[in-house]
């Protein structure tokens, strides 16, 4: 088996405040292979954004602060980077985009400066094969015309035009990962399957692993090889794609999938999870998804760490429940 | 954009009619002539005066006498100094009034921006709270509650500068700062604030996320959009500036515009009066044109058509 | 266009205003508002000192012990000392008397001008705003000419007609405000003119005058209280600018202007204490009254955009 890109383990991120700690990442860990694709799902606040925010050294340190874990690419801890090391990885070596392009690109300046800057940045290159390859970047993600284009400003494009060119912005320096924070929830739904199709060809193209952070299994399901499901800061379920989506273990997992609006489905209400995500400040001290588990027993509520069930050689589920039933 | 320059500098016509109407029929209206003061004058020569005036006609042949001398460039005589007339002395005053609202200004702006953009830089600091607080200060130190203080410790005190006048290039120091630094204030406020605001935006993230290095992300990144509530408070600004002139340049005895406005309107020297009236409101007028043109060019999202 | 400032802006606190994360059973707007002014200490410290100087200038017929007006030409100026805490001027006039009393005018100049200013510009800006349409368009093409000339311009020209009597600076004064106060307050009344509760109120039948009073107005009270409270230190340096180029507050009465207008020009004959308490004086009350305005203003409403 290959050696993989990105190593994290036992990754936690903490966010000091006056309402008292917050444990936004609590022990994530996860591979990533060169040229596949990691889906990480879960709800706002499960930790999903932060957790990749850490591994670029985005995360404001006051108040947050990375109290443990390792993060590995290519040999070396990303966490125990200084700030200039970290520049020098961020746009070229790893990229992320975000997920509204309307407030992500920088209204006042022209696209053909939002993308060459990189280039200046992380390259000796001279500004008309900067431009040239600004130009090309634009092409790569859809843009007509772009010759003409690249010197609009962001408010001139569509939102799903946006977002191209924040990818194309994100993969002129021909990273070797990128990672997408809710690159579609922004966007209209038929413009969400344009994006995810866009990002799956790229990624071929270019031999690069792709992170993709979204709230939506829907998403997830046609484009990742592994798919990470996350709650209150923890992993709760991992494994392949088909491990997921039909051989799901994880309540939570299964509660998700329900949620999916089906056309098939003749059930006159949407199926929504019961209870609210648990404050990050005050989470349960035993299985944080007990308090709105259908399925929970008197063990999940104790004390202590929830064992890590392997399901299969790559599926593992955080979970009491024994393995194939209740 | 130039149609809509073109449109603005044509709207200003109607307003400058509009203000040298109001401010002719309100000097007119009031009681009393500009040569009703000081020696009582022998009704003969008093007569004489108001005929050579045109004081005597009624006030709407007056009016029509003024308007249509004004648009043939002439702002008419003075009143008070017989032998000048308004345009002679707004041209031998003028670029005095000039040179020193420039200075307060240009003044004003370094400072203002370079401490707010330190205040910006590391918000809830030290290197926060002092600029701050000395702004708030400066906010509370009108032109003329500053010009007499410096005129105090520099002038009289420390005897580094002249403590009036307008011979000496050093002169311009102390009244450019009295003038400017109340703005400054402002202006460090509206730098920090709006230096602040963007930094929290999305964009910024996205161009650290780019690996920029942070002078870059400052100068190219931030700066652009968090100065654009300093380019509208230029507006403002310059407006103040010049009414503060007016006592900046009595407490420094600088013979500019602003002292002699002072005077005629002390004097009630309706033409000199309403000349400079007029010589404002074109200014700011235009002035308030160029700010908003800036805006544009800075915001590309702001079209005027 | 994008060229009107936002005054509060400009007057942005830098207090951080502490969360109260704990959410508290409904109280009232105003109980609520009291109490975050209450925990910005600068706010409260500015309204002690307000309060002082404002009980200070209403005593202060008992508090003095010299007449302000009294000269004692044979003692002229001395600096401060046992007997004349603050000194006396070049007429033997004690300073603290005079300062004090010179109180008295500075804030009910402030005062009442932001009054008359809060009153026709709350009226004219609620009407234009409500009507909407042709009038609201003329009204506001009329302050547009109005707004062609720097305010104290305006003042200056109107002190010159009318008169240097200090009921003519009160209306003057005022006279000049009101447009930023009407232009504020029509900008409120376009945006509630939206809000339903307006529209339930048309639809059964309410007079538009009626409607004007009774729901546009109150609602537009707290960028009001906001602006009238930051209107009052500008007014008072209008004031004392005014008094101190000779427009303003003629004598015997005297302003903070006035007597730093006098402190200038004793100033060459050094005799620094005329000209530095009255400045002092002036700008501590700007400054209570700035830090006082801008903790009612993030009170009211804390989510206009702090750091």
């Amino acid at each position: 088996m290959s050696e993989a890109l990105l190593q994290v383990k036992d990754l936690k991120t903490y966010f000091y405040t006056r309402a008292g700690v917050v444990k936004a990442v609590d022990g994530i860990s996860f591979d990533l292979m060169p040229g596949k694709t990691l889906g990480i799902v879960g709800e706002s606040g499960s930790g999903k954004s932060v957790t990749m925010m850490s591994l670029l050294g985005l995360i404001p340190q006051p108040p947050g602060k990375i109290v443990g874990g390792t993060a590995f690419f290519d040999g070396v801890d990303l966490l125990t980077l200084s700030e200039k090391e970290k520049r020098l990885i961020r746009g070229k070596r790893i990229s992320m985009i975000f997920q509204d392009p309307m407030t992500s690109l920088n209204p006042y300046l022209k696209v053909a400066t939002q993308l060459t800057e990189v280039l200046f940045e992380h390259e000796r290159i001279t500004s008309k094969e900067a431009r040239k390859r600004a130009i090309e970047a634009l092409e790569q993600v859809g843009i007509p015309e772009a010759a003409n284009r690249i010197d609009h400003y962001p408010h001139q494009f569509s939102g799903g035009m946006r977002q191209r060119v924040m990818i194309a912005m994100a993969l002129i320096a021909k990273p070797q990962i990128l990672i997408a924070d809710e690159p579609t929830t922004a966007l209209d739904v038929t413009v969400q399957a344009q994006i995810l199709e866009l990002l799956k060809s790229l990624q071929k193209d270019l031999g690069m692993s792709l992170i993709i952070i979204t709230h939506d299994l829907g998403v997830v399901a046609g484009i990742s090889d592994e798919v990470l499901v996350m709650y209150a800061g923890k992993l709760v379920e991992r494994g392949s794609a088909d491990d997921i989506f039909y051989r799901t273990h994880h309540p939570y997992t299964q509660g998700l999938l329900k949620s999916i609006p089906r056309i098939d489905n003749d059930a006159s209400e949407l199926y929504s999870i019961p209870g609210l995500p648990p404050d990050p400040s005050k989470l349960p001290a035993g299985c944080p998804f007990e308090p709105r588990c259908s399925v929970s027993k008197d063990v999940c509520a104790q004390v202590g760490a929830v064992p890590v069930q392997s399901i299969s050689a790559n599926h593992e589920s955080v979970c009491y429940r024994p393995e194939g039933g209740a | 954009m130039y149609r809509y320059a073109l449109r603005r500098i044509f709207g200003m016509v109607p307003v400058l009619l509009a203000v040298a109407t109001i401010t002719f029929f309100i000097m007119r209206l009031a009681p009393g002539g500009p040569f009703d003061t000081d020696r009582q004058l022998p009704a003969e020569v008093l007569k004489n005066i108001n005929a050579r005036y045109h004081l005597d006609e009624p006030l709407y042949m007056q009016y029509f006498r003024y308007m249509g001398s004004l648009l043939k460039g002439d702002l008419g005589p003075s009143f008070r100094y017989a032998s000048h007339s308004v345009n002679d002395i707004i041209s031998e005053t003028w670029a005095v009034s000039a040179s020193l609202g420039v200075a307060g200004l240009l003044y004003a702006l370094f400072l203002g921006v370079s401490s707010g953009v330190l205040a910006a830089s590391k918000p809830n600091s030290l290197r926060d709270y002092i600029p701050m607080t000395i702004s708030l200060l400066g906010i509370c130190l009108p032109s003329f509650v500053i010009g007499p203080l410096f005129i105090l410790l520099f002038g009289i005190i420390l005897n580094w500068f002249n403590v009036s006048g307008w011979e000496h290039p050093s002169d311009i120091v102390l009244p450019a700062i009295s003038l400017g630094t109340m703005y400054a204030a402002y202006v460090s406020r509206l730098t920090r604030g709006g230096v602040l605001d963007v930094v929290k935006q999305d964009y910024i993230r996205t161009a650290k996320a780019k690996g920029l290095k942070g002078s870059t992300i400052m100068l190219r990144h931030t700066l652009k959009g968090g100065l654009l509530p300093v380019v509208s408070f230029l507006g403002p600004a310059t407006a103040g500036i010049l009414v503060g002139s007016f006592v900046v340049e009595t407490i420094f005895n600088i013979p500019g515009l602003g002292r002699f406005f002072v005077q005629s309107a002390l004097n009630r020297d309706y033409t000199l009066v309403m000349g400079m009236v007029l010589l404002f409101a074109t200014l700011l007028l235009v002035l308030n044109l160029i700010v908003d043109l800036i805006y544009a060019l800075l915001d590309p999202r702001v079209s005027y058509d | 266009m994008t060229r009107a400032v936002n005054i509060s802006a400009i007057n942005k606190s830098t207090t951080p205003v502490s969360d109260d994360l704990s959410v508290e059973a409904g109280t009232s707007l105003w109980a609520d508002a009291w109490r975050r002014l209450l925990k910005n200490k600068l706010a409260v410290v500015g309204l002690v000192y307000l309060v002082f100087v404002a009980s200070v200038a209403a005593l202060a017929p008992f508090l003095t012990v010299f007449s302000y007006e009294e000269m004692d030409l044979i003692l002229g100026a001395v600096p401060p000392n046992d007997t004349h805490w603050l000194g006396t001027d070049d007429l033997g006039r004690d300073m603290l008397t005079r300062i004090i009393y010179g109180s008295r005018v500075s804030l009910m100049v402030g005062i009442l001008a932001t009054s008359v200013s809060v009153a026709i510009g709350v009226l004219y800006g609620a009407v234009s705003g409500y009507v909407g349409g042709r009038v609201d368009n003329l009204m506001m093409r009329f302050l547009e000419v109005l707004y062609a000339l720097p305010f104290t311009i305006l003042v200056i020209i109107v002190m010159v007609v009318l008169g240097r009597s200090i009921y003519n600076l009160f209306i003057a004064l005022g006279a000049i405000q009101w447009m930023v106060m009407a232009r504020i307050v029509r900008g409120q009344v376009v945006s509630i003119k939206k809000m339903e509760y307006i529209e339930a109120a048309r639809a059964s039948g309410v007079r538009p005058l009626a409607i004007i009073w009774r729901h546009v107005i109150p609602n537009t009270l707290g960028p009001v209280i906001v602006f009238a409270t930051l209107t009052v230190p500008a007014v008072i340096l209008e004031e004392a600018f005014l008094s101190f180029l000779g427009l303003g507050v003629q004598p015997p009465m005297s302003s903070w202007g006035t007597l730093i207008s006098d402190g200038v020009s004793a100033m060459q004959a050094e005799m620094p204490w005329l000209i530095v308490y009255p400045c002092l004086t002036l700008m501590t009350t700007l400054l209570a009254l700035n830090f006082f305005g801008d903790g009612l203003r993030d009170a009211l409403d804390p989510k206009s955009s702090k750091d």
